[in-house]
């Protein structure tokens, strides 16, 4: 690749083996670091941690775009001082969204995609079947996070450990193996990293925190409302009260939901009286665990967990947790409650 | 089972294992193992041995029921908490036991009891029959259940073969009523969590999306995949569909697809016609009426169902679990978890080939028991009865708890 073509390769992909390479060759120390790259590594935070994603400049300036690759490690750096797996994985989707953004806009785009796929060590070859682009070794397929359905294994064209996919799912593999990779190097080891940037770190935490919504604990009180249970929660509790035999994964979580939502653990137990195989002492002991008498109380699994264990029974929750369906649920009824009360007083 | 039984179970497997040596699992001090007691799979956990020297005069000299060894390989198997042990990669492992699959021969040979009314029965019934309360069932074997649980495995196989292109599999019994299948290679023992659940969703077709197969509507044509270049799923399913629209009639196919016969016959008029269809133009309808599109839909899922492998998710992708160590005794049944040749699997027999104790008749009191099949033979059945039975058959059935000495 020639020299300003490297630049602007790297500029686009920045965690690629070229981008190293070009950042080896400047030969610079960390104490060097031009203050436009920290501003820059910072943005990017920002940006991330707020959901959005960064737009590279078109620039030809050389030195511009060597200030512009370094900013992906540097933002590594002040990622690795803050260590918030919440925001390093925000990072790693952002730059995974800009790849994916950059690849579909690429004139050749096969050409680019290639030169990533070495990049990135993958073991692949050009596809011979014509409806393929190329075919990728089954254990690098199994290297990415499976977000989307389209993408999960079992809707692959897979034989003999070989995945065969087109351009686009191609395309959607890399920026997907982007993620992982990063999230993967996160944190760094900073131990020899110059003490400036630890102190850059806390100011970049206090931004990061002024620009999220603060999170403020949310406490379940009053009945218990099971017609507001998320769909998952809802289908295990019914089969239960019918004295259905329901298996372990299922138990469990729905004794941490109920507990989450401050169900008292005798009621817990009570419910738990239905099922077939229900055993007194078993069921109160394990009650009270996940309900914290002895110790850490259990937080019910989040929606990927509950996907894994095929719990998962409706796509239209748009929740992470299902105790955030619940809390919606309640607050909803909540404002409607006070849009009536409000009518009543008016018309009053 | 009284402290006589439990000693003379305990000197028959101390026999076999002063007799033979037991070179299972692989790097044996990089596993975590455990073992347990007479009714009790695991009583210890975090056991090390440190080759299998050590692991031999241990099962030599504390003959314990039941060994059982991580699939994991850990740097420092023998440290507790889990997290301290670092995991350093793990075998895959697929159990399938006949206590999950349904067959017929269950209503011949398991019994069971209400504990509320008392009454009781032959089959495996999920409530009492009469009172609808619960029941507790007492589970047996035969050979028809272990090769309906042996068909699950040659399906495994092909799968793992043939799609996943692994090496390294190694099939064995599990001692009592199912089979272990372990695959063991560099390139798996680096498979993430993520990633082995993503081969069990392949396994299982959890989350299998039609139209990323091929099964994609098209204007008015519902099309399927081409069957002579498709493969992975899209072809599983086509081919399962053919085969189940040759060998059934219409009221079975109208049934698969949740709609009345009557509408069948509407839908498909010319079954050859419809079977040229799919296989040489690769169309599955072609009026696009939404009832049509709801039948293949579910004439669909009903195939994804049937070709799917049956396997417990919890324990195929747990990295930590611990399995029992094949070519050691089943201390519930004295059989022996025998790892099977490749070729040998076809025909193997458990209560054949995995008898490790000799034919010398032992005197024994029989509660209750099916008639049962072992060496080709029908022993059986027995309730109340004493009875002079060969020392592998006595074994099995002190084993189980079903017989004292007499």
């Amino acid at each position: 690749m020639a020299a300003v073509e490297a630049l602007k390769f790297s500029q686009k992909y920045p965690f690629s083996r070229t981008a190293k390479n070009v950042l080896r060759e400047m030969n610079l120390s960390l104490e060097e670091v031009p203050i436009e790259t920290i501003k820059r590594a910072k943005v990017m935070i920002e940006l991330a941690a707020i959901g959005k994603e960064y737009e590279v400049e078109e620039i030809n300036h050389s030195e511009l775009l060597k200030n512009e690759i370094l900013a992906f490690p540097v933002a590594k750096i002040l990622l690795s001082f803050l260590n918030k797996s919440s925001l390093n994985e925000k990072f790693a989707m952002m730059v995974s969204k800009t790849t994916f953004n950059y690849l579909s806009k690429e004139k050749n785009r096969n050409e680019i995609l290639l030169n990533l796929a070495d990049d990135l060590d993958l073991k692949f070859s050009l596809s011979n079947d014509e409806n393929f682009f190329v075919t990728l070794d089954l254990f690098d397929y199994l290297k990415i996070n499976f977000n989307e359905d389209y993408l999960k294994l079992v809707n692959q064209k897979v034989k003999a450990g070989k995945v065969y996919v087109d351009e686009n799912d191609f395309m959607r593999f890399i920026s997907e193996l982007v993620f992982t990779r990063i999230y993967d190097s996160l944190p760094a080891d900073i131990n020899n990293v110059p003490s400036k940037f630890k102190t850059m770190s806390r100011e970049l935490a206090l931004d990061v925190i002024a620009s999220q919504k603060r999170y403020t604990e949310f406490k379940f009180t009053g009945k218990i409302k099971p017609e507001y249970f998320p769909p998952c929660v809802s289908e295990i509790y019914d089969s239960i009260l019918e004295g259905k035999n329901i298996s372990h994964s299922a138990r469990f979580f729905l004794a941490t939901f109920l507990a989450g939502i401050e169900m008292p653990s005798s009621e817990i137990i009570e419910i738990f009286k239905k099922a077939p195989n229900y055993k007194e002492s078993t069921t109160k002991y394990q009650v009270e665990r996940i309900a914290g008498k002895k110790g850490t109380k259990y937080t019910p699994p989040s929606c990927v967990k509950i996907k894994e264990y095929t719990l998962c029974n409706s796509k239209t929750c748009n929740v992470k947790h299902p105790l955030s369906y619940y809390k919606r649920e309640l607050a909803k009824e909540k404002k409607n409650k006070q849009k009536k009360n409000e009518k009543q007083t008016k018309d009053a | 089972m009284s402290e006589r039984e439990e000693t003379f179970l305990k000197e028959k497997f101390q026999s076999y294992y002063k007799n033979n040596t037991v070179n299972e699992p692989p790097k044996p001090e990089t596993r975590e193992f455990g073992f347990g007691t007479y009714g009790k799979k695991i009583s210890n956990r975090h056991v090390v041995f440190k080759n299998y020297d050590e692991l031999n005069t241990f099962l030599r000299e504390d003959v314990p029921f039941y060994i059982s060894a991580s699939s994991a390989y850990y740097k420092f198997p023998e440290k507790r908490p889990m997290n301290t042990k670092e995991l350093q990669g793990a075998d895959l492992i697929y159990e399938f036991d006949a206590d999950d699959i349904k067959t017929k021969c269950k209503d011949k040979h398991d019994t069971w009891a209400c504990e509320n009314c008392n009454l009781d029965g032959t089959g495996n019934p999920e409530k009492c029959t009469n009172c609808g309360e619960r029941v507790s069932v007492t589970q047996w074997f035969c050979p028809d259940c272990l090769n309906e649980t042996k068909k699950q495995v040659f399906k495994l196989i092909d799968f793992l073969e043939n799609d996943f292109g692994f090496t390294g599999l190694t099939v064995n019994f599990s001692g009592n009523a199912g089979y272990h299948v372990h695959i063991r290679n560099e390139a798996i023992h680096t498979l993430s969590h993520t990633a082995r659940i993503e081969l069990l969703d392949y396994l299982t077709a959890n989350n299998l999306n039609f139209p990323s197969l091929g099964f994609v509507k098209k204007d008015k044509m519902m099309l399927c995949p081409d069957m002579k270049q498709s493969f992975g799923w899209g072809k599983r399913i086509s081919e399962a569909l053919v085969k189940f629209l040759t060998e059934n009639d219409l009221s079975t196919i109208a049934e698969a697809g949740n709609i009345p016969v009557i509408k069948a016959k509407k839908l498909i008029p010319n079954k050859e016609l419809l079977l040229k269809k799919i296989q040489e133009q690769n169309v599955l309808l072609s009026s696009g009426t939404p009832k049509e599109l709801e039948f293949w839909n579910a004439l669909l899922e009903h195939i994804r169902k049937k070709v799917a492998l049956d396997i417990d998710r919890q324990t195929s992708i747990d990295m930590h679990k611990i399995v029992r160590v094949p070519d050691t005794i089943h201390g519930g049944t004295g059989l022996l978890a025998k790892t099977i040749e490749r070729e040998k699997l076809k025909e193997f027999d458990p209560f054949t080939d995995a008898l490790v104790f000799s034919d010398s008749e032992i005197r024994v009191f029989i509660n209750k028991a099916p008639e049962l099949m072992f060496k080709g033979k029908s022993f059986g059945k027995f309730e109340n009865t004493e009875v002079s039975l060969p020392e592998y058959l006595a074994i099995y059935l002190i084993a189980r708890g079903a017989a004292e000495l007499r």
